[in-house]
């Protein structure tokens, strides 16, 4: 599978067509998903008659945006018209969609080709994704909860899944699987027709193979809606332009002390390299500390847990028995807990936003750089993350880099930035100031484009596949 | 008489059967320590948030609103 930019320059220069590319998005999900599980429904009907119509405008010569012509995986939380929502959950029955999500909508009215749903943690609450496989490592997790959007976008499946990242999961399975992953302001993306896990923290966006897609899928993705009132109404800008600016003159911060302590040792060093890296390119490298986000996953679980619960009380009123134990206790305790601790962890909320506020401002940061997660993919088995010292569980591990940009709201974008001695992916942060997506697409392009990470291929892809 | 821990999973129990949360698949005594557990975070806030009258947590806003300085420009700058 190519990248996105690829099909796009490919398709208009009319050296292939969208549904060359779809047939071969649709043998490769049959080829790899009895393995990698990544998708829950395929719609290869639907996804031809869209890929032909998508062939049909290009050669009326329409142009629908970047996304024209693109197979694209969609995280089953998101509602599409004749499908049903499992959200991952066999609590959910087979009813299908009446209508589609506003994000499924724009992609359509994009000419992007839905190849089908991809599997999610269950209810979109978890780190692991079963029965999901990594592809760099089929024994280890993909991360989550979008760890089907990250394991197919990885394989090459498709260029570009949508994911959820109420905590992380978009970063998480992007930083597992060797993949870009965005999550961008909060409001920036509409999540109308999506299920929640926790309205005031859920995000969407898209994993995708290169950075230059993932700007292109927010082009797609981004602007208001009415269905939406959290959606922001702020222009979209056109995040492909500018990418190629480089850093020279951005001053960006690098993270230290809580929440990105412990580390594993090859994390460490890559973060290490990256801003070296990043130095050497004309960016100004500031070292900073936000003490107050010690206080990340107390903050962030106590928000979830009584969101979830509010959002889920009809469930698990009535079939506790059908949701995984991990989940139904966090659901039970937000319904039985009092609001005193809900009110609490949003006033730490703001706490946290606002020394992250403080923290751009008095170093006057364009960017702020974290290891997305302080470890990589655990095995299936596992339930902790190894710091040869220590270990640590990787519920907790795989969000408290990421949490702090949910409670903030602001953009983060993670980008592979190398591999451990296992092979195994790692990824590379970049946060910025809010609606400011352009700075961290433009660091993200600049550190790929020297990194030369991304010339590795999985274990488990499609030939050729460019991921 | 009951201990401590068992006067706990009463009460929860308790709690449980008025939400309507009187399930086999549910526990109380596991969601009591469940509960113990998520309340020792909770209380872990009160580190960061000393006061229960100080932040207003309706007041999240992710454009971030101006620092003071900027405000004071931004009202500077505004027309009479």
């Amino acid at each position: 599978m190519i990248t996105i930019p690829e099909a796009a320059r490919a398709l208009r220069s009319g050296r292939t067509t969208s549904r060359a590319l779809t047939e071969a998005s649709l043998a490769t999900a049959e080829a790899l998903n009895p393995e990698l599980s990544a998708f829950v429904v395929i719609d290869a009907v639907g996804a031809l008659e869209a890929a032909d119509a998508a062939d049909e405008a290009i050669a009326a010569g329409r142009d629908l945006g970047p996304l024209m012509g693109v197979p694209v995986g969609v995280k089953d939380i998101v509602d599409m018209a004749g499908l049903p929502t499992r959200c991952g959950s066999p609590a959910f029955d087979a009813t299908p969609a009446g209508s589609d999500a506003t994000s499924v909508r724009r992609l359509r009215a994009g000419g992007a080709v839905i190849v089908g749903k991809t599997a999610t943690h269950e209810l979109a609450c978890g780190v692991y994704t079963p029965p999901v496989s990594n592809p760099w490592d089929p024994s280890r997790v993909p991360g989550g909860s979008s760890g089907g959007s990250g394991a197919a976008v990885a394989a090459g499946i498709v260029p570009m899944g949508i994911g959820s990242d109420t905590g992380g999961s978009i970063r998480i399975p992007a930083s597992l699987c060797g993949t870009v992953g965005l999550k961008a302001t909060y409001g920036r993306v509409s999540r109308a027709g999506v299920a929640a896990l926790s309205w005031s923290l859920d995000h969407l966006g898209p994993l995708t193979a290169t950075v230059e897609g993932s700007a292109a899928a927010l082009e797609v993705l981004a602007g208001p809606d009415p269905l939406d009132p959290s959606a922001s109404s702020r222009p979209v800008p056109q995040y492909t332009r500018g990418l190629d600016r480089g850093v020279d003159g951005l001053r960006i911060g690098v993270l230290h002390g809580p929440p990105v302590e412990p580390v594993q040792t090859d994390v460490a060093e890559t973060l290490a390299a990256a801003a070296d890296l990043l130095g050497r390119q004309g960016a100004a490298m500031v070292g900073v500390e936000v003490p107050e986000l010690e206080h990340v996953l107390a903050a962030e679980f106590g928000i979830v847990c009584p969101e979830a619960a509010a959002y889920h009380r009809d469930l698990v009123r009535s079939r506790p028995d059908r949701i995984a134990p991990f989940i139904r206790s966090l659901l039970v305790a937000g319904l039985v807990m009092g609001p005193e601790h809900y009110f609490k962890a949003l006033q730490a909320r703001r706490a946290i936003a606002d020394a992250l506020r403080r923290t751009f401002a008095g170093n006057r940061l364009d960017a702020l750089l974290t290891p997305t997660l302080p470890g990589t993919a655990v095995p299936k088995d596992s339930d902790d993350l190894d710091y040869g010292a220590s270990t640590e569980p990787a519920g907790a591990a795989y969000v408290r880099t990421t949490a702090p940009f949910n409670l903030s709201g602001l953009p983060a974008l993670s980008v592979p930035a190398g591999f451990d001695r296992d092979g195994l992916p790692i990824g590379l942060q970049i946060a910025a100031a809010p609606f400011d997506e352009e700075t961290a697409l433009r660091v993200g392009a600049c550190f790929e484009s020297v990194a030369g990470v991304s010339g590795r291929r999985p274990r488990v892809s499609a030939a050729g596949a460019v991921s | 008489m009951t201990d401590g821990a068992g006067d706990a999973v009463e009460l929860v129990a308790r709690r449980l059967r008025e939400l309507g949360l009187d399930h086999p698949a549910i526990d109380p005594a596991a969601t009591a320590a469940d509960l113990a557990d998520r309340i020792a975070a909770s209380a872990s806030l009160d580190a960061l948030v000393p006061g229960s009258g100080g932040l207003d947590p309706t007041a999240f806003d992710p454009a971030w609103p101006p620092e003071p300085a900027d405000a004071d420009a931004a009202v500077a700058e505004r027309p009479n």
